[in-house]
């Protein structure tokens, strides 16, 4: 039987909700699972997921443009956020951030052309003792210099080359 | 009859500002202040929702609090000092209003809300002419997609009252914030056009929203605010009665709103209500009597010709004896008309051929409500419905027939309260029901057997209301022939689910039944209403709060038309013609003899005599007969037939194309009187406009009309009618027009110190005891076949009433949904290979019409739907004038069809 795109999300959704529960309050674990996997939430997702937790689209809508960690378009591999608050701005965010955006040919809102990297500004990610701080993904970096911007991007682009699927595992999910 | 006792209220003494304020315990500050005149600035609060705290405006200081507090989420407390008016509050609030106006578009004089915009009341109150913190506002696009709502998002302040009033009120939820912080913006789902996303259109966003960002599309431009004259009076088109306020500005009516202090709809109305009524400011209305000249042509005459001519060719009519001539009422009429045409047609025609529209939704409470119970009307009231711990909804579209009423039972959901809801379709309220049982069209009957026979053998009856309240018992446990599983079977539902469903009913503490022309349409309507009182009278569910058999009426003053006796066998006050004493009353009270003492027919049977030649004369007002009734060949032959017809309506509708004489009648923003809504509740509605061109109030028509006849009366307003009526009918004794000034009152209302009757039967039953009736259930002698593979049932759709008469002439509504079409599921669309918009030709056994097919998930296979306000595809064509046996309401609910593509 040919699976659409509708019916796979359905599936997807109905198994999450299976792990997280049926009400409001598991929205978000979905969400956040869906968008680790995607890299965004789609329209249709918001649509399958309201309709399986029964609530109006408007909310899911409302949850998935609130938080920042979730998003309607689709994001690069790898998100890379970098705190512009005052500790990491102190620290020397700003070699940092001219570094990504040169080794990477984006600006911050931007996404690599081949999908890979996004890069986004963070507030606060909690890490003001050891600034500048990034987030690539769920990992932290701290006390990063514009040195160790290649390295970090190279560990990225390894993790998608040779061993892809092992390491999207542990990237990824 | 006195008002249910009301228990004991806790009352809270608090000082606002030096003033001394008793309230009930539960009240917010805000309110305590708002009700001695102590104004509170606040732009998130809404009386219509919850408490918010958003907007921070309504801050005060309450003495030994730490902070100001909002008001509007602060309940009173006993002996507490509140400040509303502090230097610190006022900086406060100044504050607050700099920081709004910062991102706030400066647009006032194009901005369709300024002279009734909140924002600008408070930044001229307290002196914010531009703000320190500089000025940015937003760059969005405005949006225009919805044909009456047009919205402006840079105007916004993210009070959310949009979002809430339509999750919460409506149960719906168009709206929602999207983003954060600054980039935060009230949007629909995906920013989608609004119509996409589950909109009723019924504006009540709009009427929330303190500023201009959503304003009422129609009207833009049209009137400031305080250019209009403002009118409070009641809508004309369902039994729901909302009371709104009209705003005219030279002439016209340019938009209307509801005030939150009075009426039953608390400030909300509908669709119909809030963008239907241009059809006032119609060029299509009638301005001149029209009279059939010798060359057959309708031409404009003025009124002493025309009524010469009608006083002619009824008198004409008449010379064939009293039943030669037959008088149709409204239920768009008020009590003054209906009660006039009823004493036309008595006492001046001599005949008791008067009936009206009402039937179609009255009667049935009139063969079974009225015997059993006592009175042909809803036993409770509107406001009550959120007081039930279960409401069992049956035959009932609620949110598309009776708007504002549903949003009553929208908040029972909201509360936590159980919704049994018995309909073929899945309707709105189905899918939000605890327990959906999709009975199959016609077997409600065997439905509620089952329910009573379960009530009955698992000892859930009241047994002790029963025995003392009650009489009838044995005969109707001896009619309950099917178990639960037989009866299940029958109604093709599972017997767990009809199990479960009559169990909540009986055990609910309160539990509510709401009914609706979904039943008394039906071919058997009045069994299932016995059934149904059987089901309340049986769990002791009547005389209070939450409980009763709730019968919704259809039109706006359908139960009035009845009470006013415009009904072939009652008098005014439901006086049976065979009752010598009350026949003698009403003659006193009338101040003239009925003349025909034996029952008249009803519409039905009146276009039948046409053709059998025993009526010559017919005077119809109000009622578009070609379409709204069925067997349609027999109606139009009928009209065309009768000698003489008189059509008194406000546009030239299908049946005033046969007419002889067409008198122009005037609209509900034109003229003077009083409905009475399904509740009973007798309200006024008031002039606001001049008559159009030589239109005239119907009630005057028929003065003149009965003069001309020679009847010599002399009521020189509404009032003098209203006034005789409180004489004939009792339940009215004790109605004026000023004690009906500020709310209506719900009849029986005896006295003038009378405070009327919200519940019925409170203090028993006017017979001593309630009749428990046996119940008979028969097989629908509609059934599919092959022949006619489908079943079709009609209904009622939000956006338009009745025939369409009026609504179709209303800008603000025909826009909205599309024409005469067909619901029908996507099997079976796709089993008869045609595709979504299709015009498709429907066969019954009677008749034939070609409407477009939809698609629609509210129908399960083999059932079509279709709404019944369309005269290019009259649904009532396909009926064949079947009439239940005890109502003699026609059978609208239910034929069986043959579908082809046209």
């Amino acid at each position: 039987m040919l699976v659409t795109p509708h019916m796979a999300m359905r599936e997807e959704l109905e198994a999450l909700a299976d792990t997280f529960g049926r009400d409001r309050s598991a929205l978000i674990p979905m969400l956040q699972a869906i968008q680790r996997k995607n890299g965004y939430v789609s329209d249709l997702a918001m649509q399958e997921a309201a309709d399986i937790l029964g609530i109006h689209p408007v909310e899911v809508h409302g949850v998935v443009s609130f938080y920042g960690f979730l998003g309607t378009e689709a994001n690069g591999r790898f998100v890379i956020r970098m705190c512009q608050t005052v500790s990491c701005d102190m620290a020397g965010k700003d070699a940092v951030a001219r570094q990504l955006e040169n080794d990477l040919g984006i600006e911050f809102g931007e996404t690599t052309k081949d999908g890979k990297f996004t890069l986004e500004w963070a507030n606060c990610l909690g890490m003001c003792d050891q600034g500048p701080a990034l987030l690539v993904n769920d990992k932290f970096y701290t006390k990063v210099t514009a040195d160790q911007v290649a390295d970090i991007l190279d560990e990225c682009r390894k993790a998608f080359g040779a061993t892809a699927l092992q390491a999207e595992k542990e990237w990824l999910v | 009859m006195a008002p249910l006792p009301e228990t004991e209220v806790k009352t809270i003494t608090l000082t606002i500002d030096d003033q001394e304020v008793t309230v009930p315990a539960g009240t917010t500050v805000l309110e305590a202040a708002r009700s001695v005149g102590i104004d509170i600035p606040t732009l998130c609060h809404d009386p219509r929702l919850e408490p918010f705290g958003a907007c921070r405006l309504c801050l005060v200081e309450v003495e030994g609090g730490r902070a100001p507090m909002p008001s509007c989420a602060l309940k009173a407390g006993e002996a507490m000092v509140v400040k509303t008016r502090t230097e610190r509050i006022m900086r406060l609030r100044k504050f607050v209003i700099e920081l709004l106006l910062s991102n706030h578009p400066l647009d006032c004089p194009v901005c369709e809300a300024a002279g009734d915009c909140r924002l600008q009341d408070y930044a001229y109150e307290y002196g914010v002419a531009v703000s320190p913190w500089g000025w940015t506002p937003h760059e969005y696009p405005t949006r225009d997609d919805h044909p009456n709502i047009a919205r402006d998002p840079n105007r916004c302040i993210l009070c959310g009252r949009c979002v809430r009033i339509c999750r919460d009120v409506m149960g719906i939820g168009c709206w929602g914030f999207r983003s954060r912080g600054y980039d935060t913006i009230i949007d629909t789902p995906y920013n989608m056009p609004l119509q996409a996303v589950d909109c009723v259109s019924c504006g009540q966003c709009v009427s929330a929203c303190p500023v201009g960002a959503l304003n009422m599309k129609r009207s833009r431009f049209a009137a400031r605010n305080w250019q209009t004259e403002k009118t409070i009076t009641t809508c004309g088109y369902c039994a729901v009665g909302c009371e709104m306020e009209v705003q005219t500005f030279r002439g016209k009516v340019v938009r209307v709103k509801a005030p939150f202090s009075q009426g039953v709809n608390e400030g909300n109305l509908c669709v119909k209500g809030r963008f239907g009524i241009d059809y006032v400011n119609s060029d299509e209305r009638l301005t001149a009597p029209l009279v059939r000249g010798e060359d057959g042509l309708l031409k404009p005459a003025d009124w002493e010709t025309a009524l010469a001519r009608v006083a002619e060719g009824l008198k004409k009519a008449k010379a064939g004896g009293g039943k030669a001539v037959g008088v149709i009422a409204s239920t768009r009429c008020t009590n003054e008309e209906n009660y006039l045409l009823q004493k036309l047609a008595r006492t001046v025609l001599g005949t008791a051929n008067i009936d009206s529209g009402a039937r179609l939704n009255q009667a049935a409470a009139l063969a079974t409500l009225r015997p059993m119970l006592g009175y042909p009307a809803m036993t409770n009231s509107i406001a009550d419905l959120d007081k039930a711990d279960v409401l069992l909804v049956v035959g009932s579209n609620t949110t598309e027939e009776h708007p504002v009423l549903a949003l009553r039972i929208v908040k029972a959901l909201r509360e936590g309260k159980t919704l049994i809801v018995v309909d073929p379709r899945c309707t709105a309220l189905a899918k939000r029901a605890s327990i959906h049982l999709p009975v199959k069209p016609g077997t409600d009957g065997a439905l509620l057997k089952g329910m009573l026979r379960h009530i009955v053998d698992t000892g859930l009856a009241d047994k002790d209301f029963v025995a003392q309240s009650t009489e009838g018992y044995d005969e109707l446990v001896s009619s309950l022939d099917l178990t639960p599983e037989a009866a299940a079977g029958i109604a093709g539902v599972e017997a767990a689910d009809l199990k479960s469903a009559a169990e909540a009913y009986a055990q609910a503490a309160a539990a509510g039944i709401v009914y609706s022309a979904g039943v008394t349409q039906q071919a058997k309507g009045a069994a299932i209403v016995r059934a149904l009182v059987d089901l309340a009278l049986l769990t002791g569910n009547i005389g209070r709060l939450g409980t009763g058999v709730n019968s919704l009426s259809g039109g706006a003053n359908a139960q009035g038309a009845c009470d006013m006796g415009c009904l072939p066998d009652f008098l005014p006050g439901f006086r049976a013609l065979d009752d010598t004493d009350g026949v003698k009353a009403v003659e006193a009270a009338m101040g003239a003899k009925v003349a025909d003492k034996k029952s008249g027919k009803t519409v039905d049977e009146m276009l039948q005599a046409v053709a059998a030649g025993e009526i010559k004369g017919l005077y119809v007002v109000g009622e578009n007969l070609s379409t709204s009734q069925p067997d349609r060949d027999a109606v139009v032959s009928a009209l065309q037939g009768v000698e003489f017809l008189v059509v008194q309506d406000l546009f030239f509708s299908e049946t005033a194309r046969y007419a002889d004489v067409v008198l122009p009648a005037c609209t509900i923003v034109e003229r003077d009187g009083t409905f009475t809504n399904t509740e009973r509740r007798v309200q006024r509605i008031r002039g606001a406009l001049e008559p159009r061109g030589d239109a005239r109030p119907d009630w005057m028509i028929t003065r003149d009309v009965a003069n001309a006849l020679g009847a010599g009366w002399s009521y020189a307003s509404a009032e003098d009618v209203f006034a005789e009526i409180g004489k004939v009918i009792p339940e009215y004794a004790g109605f004026s027009y000023e004690r009906l000034e500020e709310q209506g009152l719900q009849w029986p209302c005896l006295s003038s110190e009378d405070a009327g009757t919200p519940v019925l039967y409170a203090e028993g039953f006017p017979g001593g005891k309630a009749v428990l009736a046996p119940v008979e259930y028969q097989e629908p002698s509609e059934t599919a076949s092959g022949e006619f593979p489908f079943l079709l049932t009609t209904g009622i759709e939000r956006e338009h009433f009745g025939t369409g008469v009026r609504t179709r002439q209303a800008t603000g509504l025909t826009g909205l949904v599309g024409g005469g079409r067909l619901e029908m599921s996507a099997a079976d669309v796709a089993k008869l290979g045609l595709a979504d918009g299709d015009t498709i030709k429907v066969t019954s056994r009677y008749g034939s019409i070609e409407p477009l097919v939809v698609v629609g998930d509210s129908v399960p296979e083999g059932l079509v739907f279709m709404p019944q306000h369309y005269a290019e595809a009259p649904a009532a064509w396909l009926f064949g004038g079947e009439a239940d046996a005890v109502t003699g309401v026609p059978a609208m609910k239910l034929v069986a069809v043959r579908i082809e593509k046209a």
